[in-house]
């Protein structure tokens, strides 16, 4: 019950326009792929460019991944308190 | 105007009166002196000026040819936004640190021979510090310290050089280098350049130093110090291979730590490196093709990225911070900010009707087009990380994600409005008018950026990104953490040196105070002690006026004869430098 209470206190509550916003919007991600069919490139520069939907693909895929191998090495090695430094410095050699 | 007008004159005198005049005269003084660049850069003829002879150097200031041109067109224009977005600035120090550091860039924009441009590189990178220090809080003092050991060097290795090349070549000519017949002095050069293009891993000042700098010094930093490395590259090292591979490694790097940094200032920071990126591989690829579009990409990343820092310097300006963390919601309280923030977020993210966009698919098309498959892959998983961290995560944690705040909110000054403003119409006037860029780019233009498939393919990227976001945005939020870069290895090499050079330096130190306390003072005594004796013995009563002298040379000789090591080394140097002012006058 108490983690349902944070979430919604951390995110707005999704009024109308939003739905619709995020109805239109993939209405248009619909409406892109099916251009894709349509819409080729003569010269591809990469192989799979032939394939409609190859893009989508693309963007989606790496957006997702990115955001997972960047956040899973933030929360493993690389993200470190933000007095990381100063408190190393308070520390260091000039004490 | 007619001629040659160097603008960098402009930017010093301005730097010079804004010293010397009251702060109310002397801040309306840079833009003019910007507008005066704009109209000498606009009308400056191509061609050979100011040669000049210096302490037997042949000073070559003037070369302006269609690669020059086109930095010094966009550097004019940043300028004069740059200093608009300024007018409000009260701290006349930073007006005239701004003023040195574009004279600076102009400098070596225009620099036909490496002595001049070195002049200039120090130039920037000393007046630069000081876009840093003078925000004058103490991460800022220490960011400012960290950025200037670095850029002295890059500097260093620029200096050794362009030294054991003109030993070697008896010649100080800015030239292009072929890879096949590059010798080992290039190579120190290439590094000296690749630290102010924040080539990884060489890059960690910028992240480090940007986000401290003043709210206005960002703007003006973000624009010059690496683009004026990319000019550079560009003039001497395109066709390098390895700046084909590097670059591309930076467009990742730059958005994978994008994607998790908190700070606003920070995230942008990071899209430099990886937008330079972008323009160091084209120039690496060094087609004809690959290097209009890191010319290109330069011009339009200089606008958008200006920008996006106007952007996150005044949400910082209004409400004292840049952390995503402590934001949010402000779309409602800011929405004029929101509006110019989207505009340089949408070009940077390469979006269709925006200068990014006639910009970055031509390097990725130059690059792909000259078989390097999968370096253009590279830069389209990029292109994917700058719209997910840039574009999407950044405004939508700042402007709306979270409730608002409801912090109080500093009132923002017109002229930063104006700016933005500004910079918004010429991303999008480029955008859609993609000739008013092409025709000053270095190469006869042969890419056409509006056929169907590339819009296509564009939106198909970019709005799935967008859907990606939309997938994975709670773990997106941001968080209030330090991550670690580069530079935690350059800080430990930092305390490592301080540790090996205290320990010897310190101990000679001490032994030369305990020696000079020993044996230094006790000759001394002994001295004394005998001309007291022969001046009773002998002198006294007959010259006292004598005594009184030798007593006051000896007063002022104490003064000399401090002890201390440090004291006698800089004597040293001054008198070192007194000899040779007066050899080079004698024999010259």
């Amino acid at each position: 019950m108490s983690s349902e209470t944070n979430n919604t206190a951390n995110e707005i509550p999704e009024s109308k326009t939003a739905k619709m916003l995020k109805y239109f919007f993939f209405a248009v991600l619909i409406a892109l792929v099916g251009l894709n069919v349509f819409i080729l490139p003569h010269h591809p520069h990469f192989g799979p460019e032939k394939y409609p939907g190859f893009w989508a693909l693309f963007g989606c895929g790496i957006a997702i991944a990115l955001a997972k191998v960047a956040k899973g090495a933030a929360h493993t090695f690389l993200g470190k308190d933000e007095d990381f430094y100063t408190k190393k410095e308070n520390t260091g050699i000039t004490s | 105007m007619n001629g040659f007008w160097h603008p960098s004159l402009f930017f010093f005198t301005c730097g010079l009166l804004v010293w010397l005049l009251p702060g109310r005269i002397g801040r309306w003084l840079p833009p003019i002196a910007a507008a005066l660049a704009i109209a000498s850069v606009f009308t400056m003829p191509a061609g050979e000026f100011a040669k000049l002879q210096y302490l037997n150097l042949n000073l070559f200031m003037g070369r302006v040819d269609s690669l020059s041109l086109v930095f010094a067109n966009v550097f004019a224009v940043q300028a004069l936004i740059g200093f608009i977005y300024a007018l409000h600035v009260e701290d006349r120090w930073q007006l005239m640190a701004a003023c040195m550091y574009i004279t600076g860039a102009f400098g070596c924009v225009f620099a036909g021979d490496y002595a001049t441009l070195f002049i200039f590189w120090e130039m920037m990178s000393v007046a630069s510090t000081f876009l840093i220090w003078l925000r004058r809080m103490p991460a800022s003092t220490n960011a400012g310290i960290r950025y200037f050991l670095f850029h002295i060097l890059g500097g260093l290795f620029l200096l050794a050089g362009l030294l054991l090349r003109y030993k070697a070549t008896q010649s100080f000519a800015f030239l292009p280098v072929t890879p096949a017949e590059a010798h080992f002095y290039d190579y120190l050069i290439l590094i000296g350049f690749c630290v102010n293009a924040a080539v990884i891993p060489l890059h960690a000042w910028l992240p480090d130093a940007y986000p401290e700098a003043t709210v206005a010094g960002a703007v003006f930093m973000s624009a010059f110090t690496t683009k004026t490395a990319v000019y550079v590259l560009a003039r001497a090292f395109a066709g390098f291979e390895i700046l084909a591979i590097m670059g591309t490694l930076m467009t990742l790097f730059g958005v994978f730590y994008a994607t998790i940094e908190n700070n606003a200032r920070r995230i942008l920071s990071y899209h430099i490196v990886s937008q330079v990126g972008y323009m160091v591989a084209g120039i690496g690829v060094g087609t004809s093709m690959t290097i209009n579009g890191a010319c290109a990409h330069a011009y339009a990343h200089i606008l958008y990225k200006g920008l996006l820092f106007m952007g996150a310097g005044t949400l910082l300006y209004a409400a004292g911070t840049a952390k995503l963390s402590e934001l949010g919601g402000l779309y409602k309280r800011l929405p004029l900010v929101f509006f110019g923030y989207m505009v340089g977020a949408v070009s940077i993210s390469g979006f269709p009707l925006f200068n990014g966009f006639i910009s970055k698919t031509m390097t990725i098309a130059g690059t792909a087009e000259a078989h390097h498959t999968w370096l253009a892959v590279g830069m389209e998983i990029a292109a994917v990380g700058t719209f997910l961290s840039v574009g999407i995560k950044l405004p939508y944690f700042a402007f709306f994600g979270t409730p608002d705040k409801q912090q109080p909110l500093n009132r923002i000054p017109v002229n930063m409005y104006v700016a933005m403003g500004i910079a918004s119409f010429l991303c999008f006037l480029i955008g859609i008018q993609p000739h008013l860029l092409y025709k000053l780019l270095p190469f006869e233009v042969d890419y056409t950026p509006y056929t169907a498939w590339h819009v296509l393919q564009s939106m198909l990227l970019l709005c799935f990104t967008g859907l990606g976001f939309y997938i994975m945005r709670n773990k997106l939020k941001p968080e209030a953490k330090l991550n670690l870069d580069f530079d935690y290895v350059y800080r430990a090499v930092g305390k490592l040196v301080v540790i090996i050079a205290k320990w010897p330096i310190a101990a000679f130190d001490n032994f030369w105070s305990e020696f000079y306390a020993k044996a230094g003072l006790a000759g001394m005594l002994l001295s004394a002690r005998i001309s007291a004796w022969f001046d009773k013995a002998a002198i006294d009563g007959v010259v006292d006026g004598l005594a009184i002298t030798v007593r006051n040379i000896g007063r002022s000789a104490t003064v000399v004869q401090s002890g201390k090591l440090q004291d006698y080394i800089s004597a040293a140097m001054l008198i070192g430098a007194v000899v040779f002012a007066a050899v080079w006058f004698v024999t010259s």
